[in-house]
């Protein structure tokens, strides 16, 4: 019988750095939240005239847009971490293959396209002249490799968890 | 089910019990109960093989087939 499980430490600690980003993450959500609030207040003149002027001119629409996809972000962050929680869990009593594993594995490939079609809208509204730069970067294409990677990969684990679950149930019933 | 387990003929002629057959066999008691009950979707060789040993006889006699 395989050690993996309730002991395994790789698990605790996935488990314990998972709950530390999500609390990080709900807590900047959160602090962007406060943000978006203020700014449909008359505080807006204020916060605008704080942001650095190399990003060129500020409108309020602009950087409301800005606040508001990036909580949409840190919610589609937390949604992947809460299932990537419950699949450790799911390990943790010896139960991996699990269509419902199969459902989270797929519902985190579309967080990520749903991600990366955010990260898009940012290109769009961030069009100064050292955004468009970065955007040909090097880096940035890398990582747009590796998300399209990740994405690849959760739904490829999907079919295999759910192609697990149904092998599972087949022999559920032998002697 | 068309396929029909008839252990507790076997049983009754080597005058043992279930919860015996489960231990000499290694398989556990709420497995061969499902196996008796003909709740079992699938059987082993193996299990065939431990069976057909402890209850000497061949798997013809422990299984049968009932037309639907």
């Amino acid at each position: 019988m395989s050690t993996i499980g309730r002991r395994d430490p790789l698990l605790a600690i996935s488990r314990v750095l998972i709950g530390a980003i999500v609390v990080i993450f709900a807590f900047c959500a959160a602090l962007l939240a406060f943000a978006f609030v203020a700014l449909m207040t008359p505080l807006r003149e204020n916060m605008l005239a704080t942001l650095p002027a190399h990003l060129g001119p500020a409108t309020s629409g602009a950087v409301g847009s800005v606040l508001a996809l990036l909580i949409a972000m840190l919610v589609i962050a937390i949604l992947f971490m809460r299932d990537l929680l419950r699949i450790v869990g799911s390990v943790e009593k010896r139960n991996p293959f699990d269509s419902l594993n199969a459902d989270r594995l797929r519902r985190m490939g579309w967080l990520t396209v749903l991600t990366q079609v955010i990260l898009l809208f940012l290109g769009g509204i961030a069009n100064t002249g050292s955004y468009r730069q970065a955007i040909l970067a090097e880096d940035a294409i890398v990582t747009a490799i590796s998300a399209l990677l990740l994405t690849l990969i959760l739904f490829i684990l999907a079919r295999v968890f759910r192609l697990g679950a149904a092998m599972r149930d087949e022999l559920e019933g032998t002697v | 089910m068309a396929i029909t387990v008839k252990l507790d003929d076997r049983l009754h002629d080597k005058r043992m019990t279930l919860t015996e057959l489960a231990e000499r066999v290694d398989i556990t008691l709420a497995n061969l109960s499902i196996l008796k009950t003909g709740k079992a979707k699938a059987i082993r060789f193996s299990t065939l093989h431990a069976l057909c040993r402890e209850l000497d006889c061949q798997p013809g006699d422990l299984l049968g087939y009932a037309p639907d």
